[in-house]
């Protein structure tokens, strides 16, 4: 009896310590009128692209406040992949009022979609390859539903014409991706479909941690693979700094579907420029919040996907030379840029 | 902060913890009672969340609950097997049905990682529409995750008082006393890891599908919170007879979710969450024991005050 | 009733491999009550343990009321065979209660059937007969007993379906005096109601003369002495361990085995 009795009083107390308790992330940065839009934004995983989304995502919103004299009032969490943490931390968005939503990545996205069927709040996603096939909108140009946002879709076709452009006697590449992601299941279908149709042989080698995806390098190494194709997947990304050196040694040039690849050692990342992603997502976020724009009708925003990104030291150790290079790729690119291996963005700004 | 709020956040606390209690009478089944340490939870939670949502998509939410709990059977039926008839430890055979399953769970998902629910029909858009009716939709989840839990748990009581029930109770007490009353402790070890995990899978549907979408993850960690769970419903209730013992095993997993929703409004970053788990834990269980202990710390501090003095 | 019929069995430990049971022969006819004695080691709790199926023989056969169960599991023969242990512990299960270890002992019904009322008197009528208040204590949890009441306990589940043969392995060893002889007692008027055929391994050798109508000793796998009748009414104590030292050449000198 006592110790329900305990139970029950601490029931009310924690009741009352969330009715006391508010969010007090830093303090909203307001300016002239003082009105304030609460966002809640939520990452799926720790890894450097995602990451570089949310940051740009926040320095963006800071600056339209500052241009339009609002407030936003930003709550940040990351789930690391728990369902049920995920399903706290947006009801606790909720139980904030939160004004607008933004998951970053297709998990995140689909369980917010989800949380807001019945109270409407719009919900923009940042960093979905698939947001018609993951069902979070009815079609590109116009989703239907309060759910919209910005995709990373990555036009494969176009790293794999880079790939043949540096080597044009590839005959065997490597398709280096985790199963489990969502992210990479397109991107590889279509990689398949184009060396099918040119003639090219290519092996998959999957790994679900980073000890398996070292496993897995290993073996295409021992495969005697010419190249490594690996579209935008959170698995691989975290592994890259497990395994640059190693296909360094070997001499097999790892392209990728992003730039954060390439700033850990892999030869190139070719696709989505994160950051111009997390400022747009932002832009969007605002529109709607601020001006009235409708997340039914706000096209999903996909981004040409042209920029590569090139490590110059693994140019280097593969014996590649970068001008040529370069000049190779030119074709292929809206633009060409260099980067050297570091561990986050802000260490080679 | 509104009451509506916290009445909000109180409801999804419940919910979840609904849910994941079924995870957590689970292995009150197979731990508490059958003594075995089932460490193909995660992956059997998967399972059941990835064919609830492979049936429901193909049109059958209701299908999906008893087919969930069948994939649970099979799961537990091989566990079993495992370590009853192949040689294999106990921890092991879970262990590797858990990494088996894995390749199982993306199979029918149908290679890729991740099933979107959000058009399809489930047990809970079911219930919410015929909730509209008396205005309680808001409420939906919490009615079908209460009446599941409702109607797993009598049915746990009543199994347990029965011969089979009590024959897996005395398999995990005293396996030698169950072969001198003829009865076979291989099966009741099978049958007991069964229904464990037919429970397990039902946790996994629900889940996936009151979420309305499920991926490879999501069974993540799924035994650690369970045992946490149970851990803190044995400190509040384990001592009582059986209906009891059950309901808190509820609460265990309500108190857990609860525990989270707090720390989450103190704004703890996410990721501080499973070191405050591991306190509650810890707290849950030392706090009674310490006090037990109380005065038996007091008698030697006075003692050794005493000697203290003697010799001063 | 039980048929014994040349069973050897080996262990090994270690890279050593011992002969447990060295052709062990054996005729129990309905209603026996037979002694064992023997040193440690001799074999006793091995062939008690052969019989009742803990493990399968090398070779021989075993047949219970004329069926062979040779190649039976353990818990098949339970049905007819009632055992009890040294350890007062092993008999019943300690996070149950009383009522519940009998329920589960009596092995009647169906898997899914709970218990009765009628069992419940049954069991009530049973235990009061132990005169010792446990028939007021069915709800609770059999780990607060005592080694004496829970052998007690044992003692009633092994026998509520009078087995066809009852094994008793020391089964007072662990108790204190008092208690030993009260479940002596017990076991004597048990064994005497159903008639039953049992075999008694005891560390006391007045015992094993006392008692019974029949004793055996064992010596290193083998039994070597079998007396019944008047020869073994006329046997004291001493004239056992003489004929002991005929037999294995070495003297008895286990101090347990002198004590009364």
């Amino acid at each position: 009896m006592k110790k329900i009795f305990a139970f029950v009083l601490s029931i009310i107390m924690a009741a009352a310590c969330m009715a006391a308790c508010s969010p007090s992330n830093p303090a909203p940065t307001s300016d002239a009128d003082g009105k304030t839009v609460k966002v809640g934004i939520c990452n799926y995983v720790d890894d450097a692209s995602l990451n570089q989304i949310v940051e740009n995502i926040q320095a963006r919103l800071k600056e339209i406040g500052g241009e339009k004299g609002v407030a936003f009032d930003v709550s940040y969490d990351n789930c690391n992949a728990d369902a049920n943490l995920l399903t706290q931390i947006i009801s606790n968005f909720i139980a904030d009022d939160v004004d607008i939503m933004i998951g970053v990545a297709t998990p995140v996205a689909m369980a917010m979609q989800a949380a807001t069927e019945d109270n409407g709040i719009p919900v923009v996603f940042a960093a979905v390859s698939d947001p018609v096939g993951a069902g979070l909108v009815e079609s590109m140009e116009a989703p239907g539903s309060n759910v919209t946002g910005t995709s990373d879709y990555l036009d494969t076709a176009a790293v794999m014409q880079l790939i043949t452009a540096a080597d044009p006697d590839v005959k065997n590449i490597a398709l280096l991706y985790d199963i489990g992601q969502d992210s990479s299941t397109a991107a590889i279908a279509h990689a398949k479909e184009y060396l099918d149709a040119n003639g090219i042989a290519y092996g998959e080698y999957t790994g679900t941690t980073v000890d398996e995806v070292t496993l897995a390098v290993q073996a295409l190494i021992a495969d005697g693979v010419d190249a490594v194709f690996t579209p935008t997947d959170n698995t691989i990304m975290k592994s890259e700094l497990s395994i640059y050196e190693m296909l360094q040694e070997a001499g097999i040039p790892h392209y990728t579907g992003a730039d954060s690849f390439a700033l850990n050692g892999a030869f190139l990342g070719y696709g989505v420029d994160y950051a111009a992603l997390g400022v747009e997502t932002a832009n969007m976020a605002a529109s709607i919040a601020l001006g009235g724009a409708k997340p039914a009708d706000t096209a999903v925003k996909t981004f040409d996907n042209g920029c590569a990104t090139i490590n110059t030291e693994t140019c280097e150790k593969l014996g590649f030379n970068y001008d040529e290079i370069c000049k190779a790729f030119e074709p292929f690119c809206t633009k060409i840029q260099s980067i050297v291996t570091a561990e986050s963005f802000d260490e080679v700004k | 902060m509104g009451l509506d709020q916290i009445l909000a956040l109180l409801q999804t606390a419940l919910e979840l913890g609904l849910i994941s209690s079924l995870t957590v009478l689970a292995l009150f089944l197979s731990y508490s009672m059958l003594n075995v340490c089932d460490l193909s939870t995660d992956g059997c939670f998967t399972l059941g969340a990835v064919v609830g949502a492979a049936v429901a998509i193909s049109g059958h939410p209701y299908l999906s609950i008893p087919a969930a709990m069948l994939a649970g059977v099979a799961s537990g039926f091989i566990t079993a097997i495992l370590q009853t008839k192949m040689g294999v430890n106990s921890l092991l055979a879970g262990i590797i049905v858990n990494t088996g399953l894995y390749s199982v769970n993306i199979a029918i998902m149908g290679g890729s990682s991740i099933l979107n629910m959000n058009k399809a029909d489930t047990v809970f858009t079911a219930v919410k529409s015929a909730l509209a009716k008396i205005n309680l939709s808001e409420q939906y989840k919490l009615a079908v995750a209460a009446a599941a839990v409702v109607i797993i748990a009598v049915l746990l009581g009543l199994f347990l008082k029965t011969r089979l029930g009590l024959a897996i109770r005395a398999t995990g007490d005293n396996p030698d006393m169950v072969r001198s009353s003829s009865i076979n402790p291989v099966f009741t070890t099978i049958i007991g890891l069964c229904v464990a995990n037919s429970f397990t899978a039902l946790s996994g549907c629900l889940l996936a599908q009151a979420q309305k979408s499920v991926n490879i993850d999501i069974g993540g960690g799924m035994v650690t919170i369970a045992l946490a769970s149970l851990l803190i419903g044995n400190v509040f209730l384990g001592k009582k007879k059986m209906p009891l013992r059950i309901a808190g095993m509820v609460l265990g997993a309500f108190v857990f979710r609860l525990v989270y929703t707090i720390a989450l409004r103190f704004n703890m970053p996410a990721f501080m969450l499973k070191l405050v788990s591991s306190v509650i834990v810890v707290a849950a269980i030392s706090i009674p024991y310490i006090k037990q202990q109380l005065p038996l710390i007091k008698r030697r501090l006075e003692s050794r005050k005493r000697e203290g003095n003697a010799n001063a | 009733m039980l048929r014994v019929d040349n069973i050897t069995k080996s262990f090994s430990v270690g890279t050593e491999t011992r002969r447990a049971l060295d052709g062990v022969s054996l005729n129990v006819k309905k209603g026996d009550f037979i002694t064992i004695i023997g040193a440690n080691g001799a074999g006793k709790s091995t062939l008690f343990n052969a019989i009742a199926g803990s493990f399968i023989t090398d070779s021989g056969t075993i047949s219970l009321d004329g069926r062979d169960i040779t190649l039976m599991s353990e818990y098949k023969r339970a049905h007819s065979i009632g055992r009890l242990f040294q350890d007062p512990m092993r008999g019943s299960a300690p996070g149950m209660t009383i009522e519940e270890n009998l329920a589960l002992a009596a092995g009647s019904g169906k898997w899914l059937s709970r218990v009765s009322k009628r069992d419940r008197e049954l069991f009530r009528e049973k235990v009061s007969m132990l005169g010792m208040g446990l028939e007021d204590r069915f709800d609770q949890s059999v780990g607060g007993l005592s080694g004496g009441q829970r052998q007690a306990l044992t003692l009633i589940m092994a026998t509520i379906n009078p087995p066809k043969l009852l094994l008793l392995d020391e089964h007072t060893a662990a108790l204190d005096p008092g208690a030993a002889e009260k479940i002596l007692r017990v076991t004597d008027s048990i064994i005497r109601e159903h008639n039953l055929t049992c075999l008694m391994i005891t560390h006391n050798m007045q015992s094993a003369l006392e008692l019974g109508n029949r004793t055996i000793m064992m010596d290193k796998g083998k039994i070597v002495t079998d007396v019944s009748g008047n020869e073994r009414a006329a046997l004291t104590v001493n004239d056992l361990l003489l004929r002991f030292r005929e037999i294995s050449g070495k003297a008895l000198d286990n101090d347990r085995m002198l004590l009364i």
